[in-house]
């Protein structure tokens, strides 16, 4: 693509307008000319990401798993588009008033695929596996520190006895520990059943071909009657995102959702295609060091660091004007999102000054660890000239994506870049994150005030005063700076017209089970 | 003929012995942790602990590589650490796949090279030969996967005759089978093909050259005769060479392609158990492809005795 220079006002226009045209995109499904209901039949074609190990959600790791387990599996409770936990498997709930006790009323006439039925047995034989640490489940970790046991009153009603109050519990059975497996092809296929999933969800599985494509067929005998429409789902791996595309638009696959930015612009011009964009994103990118150990154990120097990055510019070259500058660890849109909360903002001169307070009036050098992958060592280019400005320079050493993640665990790596993407439950991230007994603490950040607003908030049920609790949380967190937060990023969908019904949840998973395809 | 098959096996298992060994340590020395990318960033350290407890993963490089030797020597290849699939069963369902692939692209390759080569070196200096150069310059020079994505672009989005990507297995819709072969094949084939035509034209120019040859024409024989007959024949015996290592290539998995086009084959399994630290099924695709080398090579080699008169086998 040419790069012409243009005067920023016409640049201001060109974005309003391409905006207004993603607006209009994605709103122009909701006006059809003639409202029509749900279509029955027809089979959605999937355009899939790859990496897809096994399809028993107490085991899921890789993402493209889940895109599934949606389909052939229901969770005790669900998420709706607002990111509320809403009934599913669990028709209704009460907590006990010293929130120690949470009873679910379970929906009736559920069966599994293999025809056994559903029931509270079933439910407590699904959380005692996820608890049981000889089962090496790593669900287990959101559930172990809340659940103290499961009782059966009645085929219908299953208890949850805590160890303490837990309002998280609710949002973590709305996600991978609240998948229902049927215990009994569970047993019976033992190591086999990540191969041939049985659930109790609108579509069960026909075959696997690993690699190649998932077919899905609908459950005649689902619990919610009228659904699904579908009559099956195909899943087909595409890795390469262009070819994703490209079979978009050749009407090869239905819907393909993973799409980088940059190939958004291009089918502006596609009248048979529809992009909705997740808005606000739900995932924010980060910069990430060790605040327990030197160098980064200096507050003022986490600081300057934070205040020299220019957001704005990330935004605009790497993720090509999509998504948004992120002020801290709570994306916009959520019900613990402080609208009036500004984060660390881009000034320079102020990140000179704190980095002479740093003791660094001379500059600053540290080796960062980035993931070879074009697209982050584009970023790190990018911060590495902005921060060039106040005389930081960074040694890149590049690692191979496939061990980022455990050599950040094994501290072999020390500052680094990293993402993630937000849960139904406010404690879902910031806990695992930002406690100092979080498991995915790997920063070694450790601030007593910031663990006291996090358990109080998780022990209280009222949203109202949990929110509260949170914002106070995020201004210290980000005022402490164990990660520097970069954006909020866009993630985008494309499909036919002919797909309806579409939604994002924002945890990004995309849920195709309330699709239907019209004529 | 049975001592030759012998010490070839003899070969191929020391092979084996010594490439797995030195895969696996090369695999300890630079890989990270497979329990971590196993388990997620959800995982409390006390699962990964024990995970890595089960799998064996606590001991010592030596004591590890030992105990997988020991099973195999039993027949048991192991479980894929990220799948849980038995190793064995998991390549073989791939192998299918990736032969089809080589053997197509290859049957192309060597059909394409030969008529390419054969009218280059008839014709040599002529515009035809100017342009199956420049052709087979481009071939060699061009990525692979650029090449895949054009054809792509070509054959799926502007002409719609072919699909984009995926496999259809044969038995379901044997048509359907041969169109999402077709740009596999030819993207697999390119670099090979580009390769093999300019030896065949040097070959054939070569021959064509000798006295022989000269004599063969002096004594009035078809044009055609002389090509086929003597030329050829004697030119191709190189070619076999380049064909063994190719073949060997081709077979080890065609990774890049079979990526772009979304085939579940070797290649990928390959990629996807390194990336993902599974040193069972990284060992099991050695001993296969190791195998395979050593097979092709064997054949090879008898083709040689076929086609050259003057090789004799002790």
């Amino acid at each position: 693509m040419k790069r012409i220079q243009r005067p920023s006002r016409s640049r201001v226009a060109r974005r309003l307008g391409l905006l207004l045209l993603a607006a209009l995109l994605v709103l122009a499904p909701a006006f059809p000319v003639d409202a029509q209901g749900p279509v029955r039949g027809g089979t959605l074609r999937i355009g899939w990401i790859p990496a897809a190990k096994t399809l028993d959600p107490h085991y899921s790791v890789e993402f493209s798993e889940r895109y599934v387990c949606y389909l052939v599996f229901n969770t005790l409770v669900g998420l709706d588009r607002g990111f509320n936990v809403v009934p599913e498997l669990a028709r209704a709930w009460q907590v006990s008033p010293d929130g120690k006790r949470v009873t679910f009323q379970l929906q009736r006439g559920v069966k599994f695929h293999d025809g056994t039925d559903f029931n509270a047995e079933a439910v407590k034989w699904n959380i005692e596996r996820i608890l049981n640490p000889e089962n090496k489940s790593p669900q287990r970790a959101p559930l172990e520190p809340a659940i103290a046991a499961v009782t059966v009153a009645d085929p219908h009603t299953v208890v949850f006895e805590l160890k303490k109050p837990f309002a998280p519990l609710l949002a973590a059975l709305a996600e991978r520990p609240g998948f229902v497996v049927s215990p009994t092809a569970a047993k019976q296929l033992g190591q086999e059943f990540g191969q041939r999933p049985v659930g109790t969800g609108p579509f069960r599985l026909v075959e696997w071909v690993r690699d190649s494509q998932v077919t899905l067929e609908r459950f005649p005998d689902y619990w919610e009657k009228g659904k699904p429409y579908l009559d099956r789902v195909v899943y087909r791996v595409v890795p390469d995102p262009t070819v994703r595309l490209t079979m978009v638009r050749t009407g090869e696959v239905d819907i393909a959702t993973d799409v980088d930015a940059k190939d958004i612009p291009g089918l502006r011009g596609d009248a048979a295609l529809v992009v909705s964009e997740m808005k606000p994103a739900a995932r924010w990118t980060a910069l990430q060091w060790r605040v327990d150990e030197p160098p980064f154990n200096n507050k003022a120097l986490r600081q300057a660091i934070a205040l020299a990055i220019d957001r704005n510019e990330l935004r605009d070259v790497l993720l090509r004007g999509f998504g948004e500058p992120a002020r801290g660890p709570v994306s916009p849109g959520l019900w613990w999102s402080d609208p009036a909360f500004r984060g660390i903002g881009h000034d320079v001169e102020a990140a000179r000054k704190k980095l002479a307070e740093a003791g660094h009036a001379n500059g600053f050098r540290a080796k960062f660890v980035v993931e070879n992958t074009p697209q982050w060592i584009r970023q790190t280019e990018l911060l590495q000239a902005q921060l060039q400005k106040i005389n930081v320079s960074l040694d890149i050493e590049p690692v191979s994506p496939a061990d980022a993640y455990s050599r950040i665990v094994q501290k072999k790596t020390n500052w680094t870049h990293t993402r993630w993407t937000q849960r139904a439950d406010p404690n879902g991230l910031l806990y695992i994150l930002f406690h100092s007994k979080g498991h995915a603490n790997t920063t070694g950040y450790n601030n007593p005030k910031v663990d006291e607003l996090l358990d109080q908030a998780a022990a209280i049920y009222d949203t109202e005063r949990r929110r509260a609790l949170y914002y106070a949380a995020e201004r210290t967190i980000t005022d402490d700076v164990p990660y520097v937060f970069l954006n909020y990023t866009a993630e985008f969908a494309v499909m036919n017209r002919k797909v309806q019904n579409w939604g994002w949840v924002p945890d990004l998973i995309p849920r195709f089970r309330d699709l239907w395809l019209e004529k | 003929m049975w001592v030759l098959i012998l010490r070839r096996v003899a070969a191929m298992a020391f092979s084996i012995l010594f490439l797995t060994a030195l895969i696996f340590a090369l695999m300890q020395a630079v890989f990270g942790d497979p329990v971590v990318i196993m388990l997620g960033r959800d995982a409390d350290p006390d699962t990964v602990a024990r995970l890595r407890r089960d799998l064996g993963l606590d001991r010592a490089a030596h004591v590890q590589y030992a105990d997988w030797l020991g099973r195999l020597a039993q027949g048991d290849w192991g479980r894929s650490f990220r799948t849980g699939q038995p190793v064995l069963a998991a390549i073989v369902a791939r192998l299918p796949v990736s032969l089809e692939l080589a053997f197509l692209a290859l049957l192309l390759a060597v059909a394409l090279a030969l008529a390419l080569g054969i009218v280059a070196a008839v014709y040599p200096r002529s515009p035809l030969d100017a342009g199956i150069s420049v052709l087979t310059a481009f071939g060699t020079a061009m990525p692979n996967f650029w090449i895949a994505i054009l054809l792509i672009l070509l054959f799926a989005l502007h002409l719609r005759v072919l699909p984009s990507s995926g496999s259809v297995a044969l038995l379901d819709d044997p048509w359907g089978h041969a169109r999402a072969m077709v740009l596999p094949t030819i993207t697999l084939s390119i670099a090979y093909l580009s390769n093999l035509t300019r030896l065949v034209r040097t070959k054939m120019l070569e021959a064509l050259a000798t006295d022989y040859v000269r004599t063969a024409r002096a004594k009035g024989l078809r044009e055609g005769r002389v090509l086929w007959v003597h030329a050829l024949r004697n030119s191709v015996l190189p070619v076999l060479s380049i064909l063994a290592v190719g073949m060997s290539r081709l077979f080890g998995g065609a990774v890049v392609t079979e990526t772009i086009f979304a085939l579940p084959g070797v290649g990928i399994l390959l990629v996807d158990s390194i990336l993902g630290r599974d040193f069972p099924v990284v060992q099991g695709i050695i001993i296969v492809v190791t195998v395979g080398v050593f097979v092709t090579n064997f054949l090879i080699e008898i083709a040689y005795a076929i086609v050259d008169p003057r090789v004799r086998y002790q």
